[in-house]
């Protein structure tokens, strides 16, 4: 806040109250004038819908850079809308800019007789249903999954169980091992009692999980946000942009009960992905059956799911061509924020189009020696872990020969002839 | 230095342009909400009451609602925060106070005041969750009253006996047992008037068991509250010593976004530690269970009451809901083979 409380007398104070109150009246002026907030504006249109599920295809903004279509899935806590917040930030739209042909799943809002819904209908029902509709709609045999938090998890576990239908697995900060406690929500919901929970509300209201994500910064979410409003009181545009998060955040849909319990119990507190012990309906699920090639991002400042849950991923599968990517930042960040608005989308591209149709070879070299399949989870091996975890920190170099900089790839993505040179 | 003359001079300009300047946001606040402004005793609460009721209705409009009255809200905290810590500032400013003399800076009382307020803790649960227990208190007091009568006149009765003799007089031994008599009718006796078996007995033990739930529930949130608390008051004595940290460097505030910053930051870290810690997990996963626990008796209560009336209960729309789902899977399933049959002719 600019000069207030420049010094400590009366005056000052006086001086501050006034400017608070002027921002006040001005930003009520606004507010009252504001009916709509809008989210989610590129136009998609609705290819395919099953219960309260929708699958949308984004229209084109330029012409195709890759063959391969998207298919993103998101977290079942928030809505997908996230990734199309605003136009000039949207990460949908960077990647229809790059030429990117995406889907993206909508999982609607859940109602009580939704409440039975576990895992197995999820992932080997809807998702295994939407992949079905890319295929038919895009007439690719194979589309590349994008997963993004649980939504990544939820594409991993699809990957393993599907190898044949994806052509890339896309993750972006998707949590894989349970095991760590280095964020609150994983030491918290290892001793939670799920089945309280669950029998209580049968389908957990959102409001019941925003409670918790509102208490890993309580003093931050709670007031300070609201503080700095002021600054943003007086402007239009970024009051709306205020508002647009704001709604993001609270339109919270509800949590399937059986899924969510499944989820506490199974991952978070027995970490059975990562020791290959989940099942889904009479499936085990078995990361290292996952062999195509993988892109694991994850935020470094990430205070949701943390980077020790995201990078022992590329220790579990067994692809050769597996690339780790550090975005400096938080999770929310890696959408929403200015600098991933340029830096994400072409990483994204420039990796999905040197993999595009029969050219996985072309890949980024793999100096990797030593098997995927050797490494194990924190959990399953305390001495693998420590290996692990020290082979995922130096994961950019090794295992895509070169760290990955958006600096040194933005230019090329719409260089006619880098497209030729990967278009074979 | 400023003389006397200067200084009033300074002071009345200062209330000159203080009271121009409420003067024009009065009048442009009239010109705005004409009808509630213009009669206020408390301008700003009926001016800010005036601006939520002035949102138009919908979704998005009862978020922008609740967004700026969490901003009305957050703006008092900071002129509280400000108005409370304002005194040390100063004499920071001043330097006319020593690191030594924060000791004696808070007042525990206005410190919870304060906590209650800027933390937003649950105040409404919490009122809620004292009246219950007060509920409880006064039922257990008319259940232990006519024990504790009894037990006087007893002792009473006693008292006045012969203590020479080795047994009280009959009459004494009559009050005593008619007394024993209707303190047990008043009470427990009142089991014998209701059936034993059936219903109504079933109800009754639940409804005993939601009380007791209840009551865990109550001790268990008034322990996490404490608990929040009294971290909430470490916080505080983690912002004053580094306070005393910077009186010691000799530095001060420019202004006072730089302490709200260090106030946040401070305390943010102290709560950081309590949520890491076993302590707040086991805490608040005991309040949580008993919670729920409370609200599934609650729940089998009114299934109970409801259960002559005819309208679905909760359990029986779970059991729709269930037979809906296996019917969704099956039909799924059938559509699929159907598919697959047609792709293969």
């Amino acid at each position: 806040m600019n000069s207030l409380f420049s010094s400590m007398d009366a005056k000052a104070t006086l001086k501050y109250l006034n400017e608070v109150q002027s921002k006040l009246m001005k930003g009520a002026e606004l507010l009252t004038d504001i009916e709509e907030i809008d989210v989610g504006t590129t136009l998609k249109e609705l290819i395919y819908a099953e219960d309260k599920l929708e699958l949308h295809h984004y229209k084109p903004l330029a012409s195709k850079s890759c063959g391969i279509p998207i298919m993103v899935t998101y977290a079942l806590v928030n809505r997908a809308y996230m990734l199309d917040i605003q136009p000039d930030r949207s990460f949908i739209r960077n990647l229809l800019n790059m030429g990117l042909d995406v889907y993206m799943i909508d999982w609607g809002y859940p109602t009580q007789a939704d409440r039975y819904l576990n895992m197995d209908d999820y992932i080997n029902g809807y998702i295994n249903n939407c992949v079905e509709a890319v295929r038919k709609h895009s007439k690719s045999d194979k589309v590349t999954m994008m997963g993004i938090c649980q939504g990544g998890t939820f594409s991993g576990i699809y990957a393993a169980l599907y190898p044949e239908k994806v052509h890339n697995l896309i993750t972006l900060v998707a949590p894989f091992d349970f095991a760590t406690n280095d964020a609150l929500l994983f030491n918290w919901s290892k001793d939670m009692d799920i089945d309280a929970l669950v029998d209580a509300y049968g389908v957990v209201p959102g409001d019941v999980m925003n409670e918790s994500y509102l208490m890993l910064m309580p003093f931050n979410l709670n007031i300070k946000k609201y503080i700095d409003m002021l600054e943003v009181l007086e402007d239009k545009d970024k009051l709306i942009n205020f508002l647009r998060m704001e709604k993001w955040i609270f339109d919270s849909p509800g949590q399937a009960g059986e899924c969510l319990r499944q989820f506490v119990k199974d991952l978070y507190q027995g970490n059975k992905l990562a020791k290959g012990e989940l099942k889904l309906g009479d499936k085990t699920v078995d990361l290292g059956k996952i062999t195509m090639p993988i892109l694991n991002i994850y935020a470094s400042a990430d205070h949701l799911v943390p980077p020790a849950a995201t990078k022992p991923f590329n220790d579990l599968v067994s692809s050769k061509d597996k690339t780790l990517y550090e975005f400096k930042g938080g999770h929310i960040g890696v959408f929403v924020g200015s600098r991933s608005q340029k830096e994400l989308a072409p990483v994204i591209s420039k990796w999905l189009i040197e993999r595009d149709g029969a050219a996985p070879a072309r890949a980024a070299p793999v100096k990797a020696k030593e098997s995927p399949k050797k490494a194990a989870p924190a959990s399953a091996k305390p001495a693998a872990a420590k290996s692990a975890a020290a082979k995922a920190a130096k994961a950019k170099t090794m295992e895509s020969g070169k760290p990955i900089s958006a600096k040194n790839i933005v230019p090329k993505v719409f260089s006619p002839s880098f497209k030729k040179s990967t278009k074979k | 230095m400023e003389n006397s003359s200067d200084y009033f001079d300074g002071w009345i300009k200062t209330q000159q342009q203080a009271i121009t300047a409420l003067r024009d946001q009065a009048l442009q606040m009239q010109s705005y909400f004409k009808n509630s402004a213009s009669t206020a005793d408390n301008p700003f609460s009926n001016w800010s009451k005036a601006v939520l009721d002035a949102f138009p209705n919908g979704d998005d409009a009862n978020l922008t609602k609740g967004v700026f009255n969490k901003t009305l809200f957050n703006t008092e905290v900071l002129q509280k925060l400000y108005e409370f810590w304002q005194p040390l500032l100063k004499a920071i400013s001043d330097k006319s106070i020593d690191s030594a003399s924060y000791k004696n800076f808070t007042d525990p009382d206005k410190l919870k005041q304060l906590y209650d307020k800027l933390f937003n803790f649950d105040t409404d649960a919490l009122n809620q969750l004292q009246k219950q227990t007060s509920q409880y208190n006064d039922v257990y007091r008319q259940f232990s009253k006519p024990w504790t009568d009894a037990a006087k006149t007893q002792a009473s009765n006693f008292l006045q006996g012969d203590f020479s003799q080795s047994e009280m007089t009959p009459q004494a031994w009559l009050q005593q047992m008619q007394t024993a008599y209707a303190t047990f009718e008043k009470t427990t006796g009142k089991i014998l008037s209701v059936p034993t078996l059936g219903k109504d007995r079933e109800k009754m033990a639940l409804f005993s068991k939601y009380t007791k739930a209840l009551t865990t529930f109550a001790s268990r949130h008034q322990e996490y509250y404490q608990l929040m608390q009294t971290t909430g008051y470490e916080g505080n004595q983690a912002v004053i010593k580094a306070l005393a940290e910077k009186v010691e460097a000799g530095e001060k505030f420019e202004k006072f976004d730089d302490f709200f910053a260090l106030w946040i930051n401070t305390n943010e870290k102290v709560f950081y530690k309590l949520f890491q810690s076993k302590e707040f997990n086991e805490r608040r996963n005991a309040m949580t269970a008993a919670g729920f626990n409370a609200r599934k008796l609650y729940n089998e209560i009114i299934e109970g009451q409801l259960s002559d009336l005819p309208i679905a209960r909760r359990s029986e729309m779970n059991e729709v809901y269930k037979i809906i789902y296996d019917l969704r899977k099956q039909v799924k399933s059938l559509q699929s083979q159907i598919q697959d049959l047609k792709t293969q002719h």
